[in-house]
């Protein structure tokens, strides 16, 4: 069995965004070499999450919004504070409530090179702490 | 469409890829320890909130603290990239002197820079000292208008008395043709920045800074010391509005501003007309 670990880059435009990362992900995972095992999406923050959903653009659009219904910003939470890690006031804690809904990754089979996606399925890296430019792992595990 | 005024230009990724001291002095010296972004999220950023334009502001602590957060060098390059949204400001120390008064000529007239940015307890200088008089002199005949930092500074590497907002009534009547905004509105000393603002039609003040929590938080808290009828009536043409981005999002501060209980046409003020008035021809 091998492993084969590699790193995207992805910018979100807003604050709160679903971005399609189906097709990255295929070329990274192609690029690999590597034909039959298990892929593991992962993303590098704690404000962002990883999801698998249909590619709607107005579903896009009620996650987004249902993410910030659920979870308010302006709410009383302890983690809004000088935050001497970061050198400055913390006030995202609705950023990485939301992201820890979401989960930080998806792992999908992987069969003769390609991703076994349902004809609905894409990839979603959901920032929830916009606009930045985030980092994602890719990891193959597998031959 | 709006215009951010306090925007720090330390955490840039085309900076800090081709000076890691930057980072590290980012980090060390200036406290801000998030990571470095692209230009292009700066200016994602703006997009997503309709901000024409914003101000980058470095920090020289060179005799200070051995660094430059950036150079003035480095703020018109960043200004090059910038698709003409972006406005560099100057930083010189005072304490150096004729050097100080060379480098603020040399920025305005080479390097295009608009303005003066100061920040006297990082700096470690005294704002009402001699030497921080002729840079005013200075500035006031080259027109640069001057932001300088008042109130709380986490870092404690030297004094906060340099920071007090009361220091800039003596320098805004000895200037009276030298526009000076107190950044942050000298949070937490709101109440003696606001009345050095209403007694000198000079001075400004900006929105920048989330020392009370939030930015709403921080607006929450502001509002009830000075009341938005206060802002309204008196402090309308002279409140600007500014992120203190990276330190915060320049989205969340903007958010919480044009949400502020204001009328209409003072918030359009706040958010746009006063920055134009501040800065001038840019």
């Amino acid at each position: 069995m091998k492993f084969k670990t590699e790193k995207l880059s992805v910018k979100s435009s807003r604050s709160t965004e679903l971005i399609r990362i189906t097709e990255e992900v295929c070329k990274t995972v192609q690029s690999t070499g590597m034909k039959n095992g298990i892929v593991n999406v992962f993303t590098l923050h704690t404000t962002t999450g990883i999801t698998i959903n249909e590619d709607d653009t107005k579903l896009e659009e009620d996650i987004a919004r249902f993410m910030v219904k659920l979870v308010p910003e302006d709410e009383s939470y302890a983690h809004h504070r000088y935050f001497r890690k970061d050198g400055r006031m913390a006030v995202n804690a609705y950023s990485h409530i939301r992201a820890s809904l979401l989960g930080a990754n998806v792992t999908i089979p992987l069969q003769d090179g390609v991703l076994v996606l349902g004809s609905r399925q894409n990839i979603y890296l959901v920032d929830l702490d916009g606009p930045q430019t985030r980092g994602l792992v890719v990891q193959v595990v597998g031959e | 469409m709006a215009i951010d005024i306090h925007v720090h230009a330390v955490l840039v990724k085309e900076l800090t890829d081709n000076r890691p001291d930057l980072l590290r002095d980012a980090r060390e010296l200036f406290d801000l320890r998030t990571s470095p972004q692209p230009l292009s999220t700066l200016l994602g950023e703006m997009d997503e909130c309709g901000i024409e334009r914003c101000v980058l502001l470095p920090i020289n602590c060179e005799r200070a603290l051995g660094s430059k957060m950036p150079s003035n060098g480095e703020i018109s390059e960043l200004v090059s990239r910038g698709e003409r949204r972006l406005v560099g400001f100057s930083s010189v120390d005072p304490s150096m002197g004729k050097d100080a008064l060379t480098d603020l000529r040399q920025s305005h007239d080479a390097l295009g820079l608009k303005g003066l940015k100061l920040n006297p307890a990082l700096q470690n200088f005294d704002p009402g000292g001699v030497e921080a008089l002729e840079i005013y002199r200075e500035a006031e005949k080259l027109e640069m208008p001057i932001l300088v930092h008042t109130g709380l500074t986490f870092s404690n590497k030297f004094s906060i008395k340099f920071n007090h907002p009361l220091i800039y009534d003596d320098i805004a009547r000895k200037h009276s043709k030298l526009k000076i905004c107190l950044a942050h509105m000298g949070w937490p000393w709101v109440l003696d920045a606001v009345s050095v603002t209403v007694r000198n039609p000079n001075v400004y003040l900006d929105t920048a800074g989330t020392f009370a929590g939030t930015p709403t938080e921080t607006l929450r808290q502001i509002t009830s010391i000075v009341s938005t009828r206060v802002i309204e009536n008196t402090l309308g043409d002279r409140l600007i509005f500014g992120s203190d981005y990276p330190r915060i999002e320049m989205n969340k501060m903007f958010n919480a501003v044009s949400s502020l209980p204001l009328r209409r046409d003072v918030l359009d003020a706040i958010m746009r007309d006063n920055a134009i008035a501040f800065l001038g021809e840019c």
